[in-house]
């Protein structure tokens, strides 16, 4: 018996501190029911309102930092961080608690969280309703196959497949992180109005509504933000990432979703940091389909020339000697005849380039072996190409006057 | 024979289950049969470390295996069959057994909620006895702390620095202890898992030595058996939001901050195509892990289970 008196004196007095488990206060650490039956409520009440004087544990700020570090690879997770702005949220509600008034508390930390499972199931909830949006019917194959991929294979099917995302478990953020709250736990009162009423479905005979006395009953309710985090390859991720917050923004989660409790709003500036980075991922990812693109067309110009080259050199061994000299002088012609100033060094490369080829025919000595065409078409070219050097007058005669003597035509002129 | 130990630290809740029960839990964890200790088998260790060091998707958790860019890929790979043995297609062509031999971890600390510090890191003097055990295999010599003697009956061990005691009491979920303090065993023995689990981690070794406590080995068994985490999963059907019917089961879970304790063996070399030495492999083996390793262990990944840091043990310590 003492020592449950002495376990009472601890509870009774136990006073809010950063290393004392809230969580472990709320389930053991009720004192007696008062005398009168009808104080209960009260009792519950001002129990609940003591677990919320709590902060948050030492411990447990630096476990959620070690978290942030965990999950702080881009590549690999897809962050978020939702308020619950001007809301609360009811997540366990449901299961059991000697006070009736259950909420989803960490079982060593002692704070509130959100399980992965909650997470995954509405995330898939969303992308499914966005896949029966799909018009096309082979759309809406299409994107439920990768559902499955992303969620896993429901489990009616055959053959299952686990899901590829992971969904973590939200961590609750506390204020010296960058959280809007410093207390996660508050006192929150659901009232019922006409039980009786809907027990018995409205059926004749039971009394009207507005007969039945209210019953208030006192809750403990979260407050606050959560970080959530969606791992896998990094677009999956951010894909997975972004059917859960639209649903968590839309839907809400936890229970009494339809009285407005449990909807998260990313809070601004990490929503502005978020669309900077995600900007920033867009702008990376085009860069390098621009250089892959920039690379491609590159390759192929290269290709191309490569093709010419080849097709260029075989060209010139099938042709007699001759034909290939007068070739040689016609590209170089071509070249210069294609640039748009005259002047400069190009224009300079290429008339050296072109007294050399006039240079090499003159000095060819086969020529009287040659076809009259082929004879004609070399002297043509060799006049266009002596015009337009940048000769004197008298050096052009002297060498128009080599070609024509070693060009001339059998019949003679 | 080279011989080794590691240590697991959850960061998240930890499934490593039986995959059936009989009891209210649908999906108990896997325990000793001779003690009823929680484990993690030695197995699903196994598997995800050979799939961790898998050179042909090093680095790489994506979808697409990546492409090794340096040329000892093949030398690699043939080092890494000859620790783990090699997949079951290859086996048909000539198996062998893999050097390694991993054993099942064995619990450690357990957290347990306590009033005061917000939980207290548990553990008794069977499982130090044979950490203890386990230590002396690998130095070879008797570990240079010795064990606190702990007379049946409500009473607990506590660091110097501990956080967890009030009044000469520690209060956990429902048990109360009296605290005994002041021995310097208990305060070696923290320090040297503290240091072991965190190295180089200030904060989280105090965090440790502050938490640290020895409880009687049956009422520690009780709590092995009690204080674990038991989770509620339902199905919601499609469209309703209610519960598809039947769909409620509970699932049992190591909470997060357990700690366990488990020993790798390394042999020589089996494969044809490798002639390491025991001593080779497990040189490979512990450069290819680091100092220590984020890894998913147990079921539930997708739900977000089985975060785990990994740490190699250092030898000796």
């Amino acid at each position: 018996m003492t020592e449950l008196k002495m376990r009472r004196d601890v509870f009774n007095t136990l006073e809010p501190s950063d290393w004392k488990n809230p969580s472990l206060f709320f389930d053991k650490g009720f004192k007696e029911w008062k005398e009168k039956d009808g104080d209960r409520g009260t009792d519950i009440g001002e129990h609940i309102r003591a677990v919320c004087d709590f902060p948050v544990p030492d411990i447990y700020i630096a476990a959620y930092r070690r978290w942030l570090g965990e999950t702080v690879d881009k590549a690999r997770f897809a962050p978020w961080y939702g308020e619950l702005k001007g809301t609360r949220l009811f997540i366990g509600l449901g299961m059991a608690h000697v006070l009736e008034a259950q909420v989803c508390r960490h079982p060593v930390y002692g704070m509130p969280y959100i399980p992965g499972s909650a997470l995954k199931g509405l995330a898939r909830a969303k992308a499914r309703e966005y896949a029966q949006k799909q018009k096309d019917r082979e759309q809406v194959k299409q994107f439920n196959k990768v559902i499955d991929i992303l969620f896993g294979t429901s489990t009616d099917v055959e053959e299952t497949d686990a899901g590829y995302l992971i969904f973590h478990d939200a961590w609750w953020i506390p204020k010296q992180e960058g959280g809007c709250e410093d207390k996660p736990y508050v006192p929150e009162v659901v009232t019922v109005h006409a039980a009786e009423y809907y027990a018995n479905q409205g059926r004749e005979g039971t009394p009207h509504p507005d007969m039945e006395s209210p019953n208030p009953n006192q809750q403990l309710a979260v407050q606050g933000s959560f970080y959530f985090v969606v791992e896998g390859a990094q677009q999956w991720a951010e894909l997975g990432r972004k059917f859960l917050t639209i649903a968590l923004e839309e839907e809400g989660i936890g229970c009494k979703v339809a009285a407005g409790y449990g909807y998260f709003e990313e809070e601004e500036g990490r929503r502005k940091e978020r669309e900077a980075r995600e900007q920033e991922e867009r702008k990376r990812l085009a860069d390098i389909e621009a250089e892959k693109e920039a690379q491609r067309v590159a390759d192929e110009k290269a290709e191309q020339e490569k093709i010419a080259a080849e097709k260029e050199a075989a060209l010139l061994a099938s042709l007699t000697p001759e034909k290939r000299l007068i070739h040689e002088l016609k590209v170089l012609l071509d070249q210069y005849g294609s640039l748009t100033h005259k002047l400069g060094a190009e224009a300079t490369k290429i008339q050296g380039e072109l007294q050399g080829q006039i240079k090499r025919m003159l000095n060819h000595d086969k020529w009287s072996e040659a076809d009259v065409t082929d004879r004609e078409e070399a002297l043509k070219s060799i006049e266009h190409a002596v015009s337009l050097s940048k000769l004197s007058k008298k050096a052009k005669k002297k060498r128009l006057n080599t070609a024509r003597a070693l060009l001339k035509t059998k019949d003679g002129e | 024979m080279e011989t080794m130990c590691y240590y697991i630290h959850a960061l998240t809740a930890l499934h490593a289950g039986t995959g059936q029960g009989v009891g209210v839990v649908d999906l108990p964890i896997a325990r000793e049969k001779s003690t009823g200790l929680p484990i993690v088998p030695g197995s699903g260790i196994k598997g995800v470390l050979r799939e961790e060091l898998n050179p042909s998707n090093a680095g790489a958790d994506d979808l697409q295996p990546c492409e090794d860019s340096d040329g000892n890929t093949k030398e690699k790979e043939q080092c890494w069959e000859a620790l783990f043995g090699p997949t079951a297609q290859d086996a048909e062509k000539g198996g062998f057994a893999g050097a390694l031999n991993i054993q099942d971890a064995q619990l450690l600390c357990l957290p347990v909620r306590s009033v005061y510090g917000v939980f207290a890191w548990v553990t008794c003097p069977f499982i130090l006895e044979r950490y203890r055990r386990d230590s002396k295999q690998i130095v070879g010599t008797s570990p240079d702390w010795g064990m606190p003697c702990l007379e049946d009956g409500e009473k607990a061990w506590v660091t110097d620095d501990s956080k967890i005691d009030e009044k000469e009491k520690v209060f956990l979920e429902d048990l109360d202890f009296d605290v005994l303090k002041n021995n310097g065993n208990v305060n070696t023995l923290a320090d040297k898992i503290a240091a072991a689990i965190f190295p180089n981690d200030d904060t989280w070794q105090r965090f440790f030595k502050e938490r640290f406590m020895i409880i009687p080995d049956n009422v520690f068994s009780f709590l092995a058996e009690t204080a674990t985490e038991v989770r509620a999963r339902i199905k919601l059907k499609e469209g309703t939001r209610t519960v598809e019917k039947g769909a409620l089961w509970y699932e049992e879970n190591l909470p997060a901050e357990t700690l366990l304790w488990g020993m790798i063996g390394c042999d020589r070399s089996r494969s044809e195509n490798h002639t390491g030495t025991a001593k080779d492999l497990m040189k490979h083996f512990q450069e290819q892990i680091g100092a220590e390793k984020g890894l998913q262990i147990g079921g539930n990944a997708t739900v977000g289970r089985g975060r785990v840091r990994w740490v190699p043990g250092q030898l000796g310590a």
